[in-house]
């Protein structure tokens, strides 16, 4: 039988995102938009998704006179993304 | 907005693999940490030489001068680069404890010495940094310093047989050419590439 996949991973941009942030914790917004080459408004509104899904949490912060928007994987987040895997790795197999 | 690409679970799972991949590799560091130290030991080895083929034991107070130098200059590479990281990593918290790991081994290992023997300082030292050199290699996925860290084991052992001689130590310095500053210019490379 297969499981139901996540629907909130299951994007391509919302799944580059957690990625990610699965490998380095927290990352600027800056980082995660060249890594993944999305616009900024797209990019906005996957993290709002993650963050209204409690699958990260954002920080806006000050570095001097620059704003920092920080995204950090939360406890939430890290095992739905270890569930999506395991499902997505079940669908592979069968 | 940009409508969602759907994608399917083979798209899904080659994304998740590449993007770690890529974020790991970010981690590579920029060779300072063996190029600096492996000067530092390649001189003090031919300064090990001199001493003691010419009978000049005052000269060995070059470590305890210029090693404690390193340990700060180190130190603060290490704050300055903190500072600049975008993402705190688990590859770069481990990268760091590997390292910390070493340095407390050598220190060990030399207050060992001073009270039982320098004979084998050269063999002990290769052992113990050809492994964080091998792993860190390997968790990088950089081929030059996993071979690097396996050069190193290669002159411990050869160390261990030749300890008794002076000239051990030339030796010993074109170990640590080939096992750290080889890798360490070619980690430069990479970190001016990227």
């Amino acid at each position: 039988m297969f499981k139901k996949l996540d629907p909130i991973l299951h994007a391509q941009l919302r799944l580059a995102i957690m990625s990610i942030l699965i490998e380095v914790k927290e990352a600027e917004f800056t980082y995660i938009k060249k890594e993944t080459e999305a616009t900024a408004g797209n990019l906005s509104v996957q993290i709002n998704k993650l963050k209204e899904a409690k699958y990260i949490e954002v920080e806006k912060k000050f570095n001097g006179n620059y704003p920092q928007t920080i995204c950090k994987i939360t406890s939430t987040g890290i095992s739905a993304f270890e569930s999506y895997v395991k499902s997505i790795s079940s669908y592979l197999k069968q | 907005m940009e409508k969602e690409k759907t994608f399917s679970e083979q798209e899904a799972l080659m994304l998740i693999e590449q993007t770690i991949l890529k974020a790991r590799q970010k981690f590579k560091d920029d060779g300072f940490s063996l190029i600096m130290w492996g000067w530092i030991v390649i001189v003090g080895n031919i300064i090990n030489y001199i001493a003691l083929s010419q009978e000049m034991p005052i000269l060995f107070l070059y470590w305890a001068i210029v090693c404690p130098i390193g340990g700060i200059i180190s130190g603060i590479k290490g704050a300055k680069t903190n500072k600049k990281e975008k993402g705190s990593s688990p590859v770069a918290i481990q990268m760091k404890y590997i390292w910390w790991g070493c340095a407390i081994t050598a220190v060990l290992l030399w207050l060992a010495a001073a009270s039982f023997g320098w004979t084998y300082i050269n063999a002990a030292m290769f052992v113990s940094f050809g492994a964080p050199v091998f792993i860190t290699g390997g968790i990088m996925k950089f081929k030059p310093s996993i071979f690097g860290g396996l050069i190193l084991f290669v002159f411990g052992i050869v160390s261990f047989y030749i300890a008794s001689y002076d000239w051990s130590n030339l030796v010993a310095a074109l170990g640590w050419s080939l096992g750290y500053l080889v890798p360490g210019y070619l980690l430069k490379r990479e970190a001016k590439k990227q």
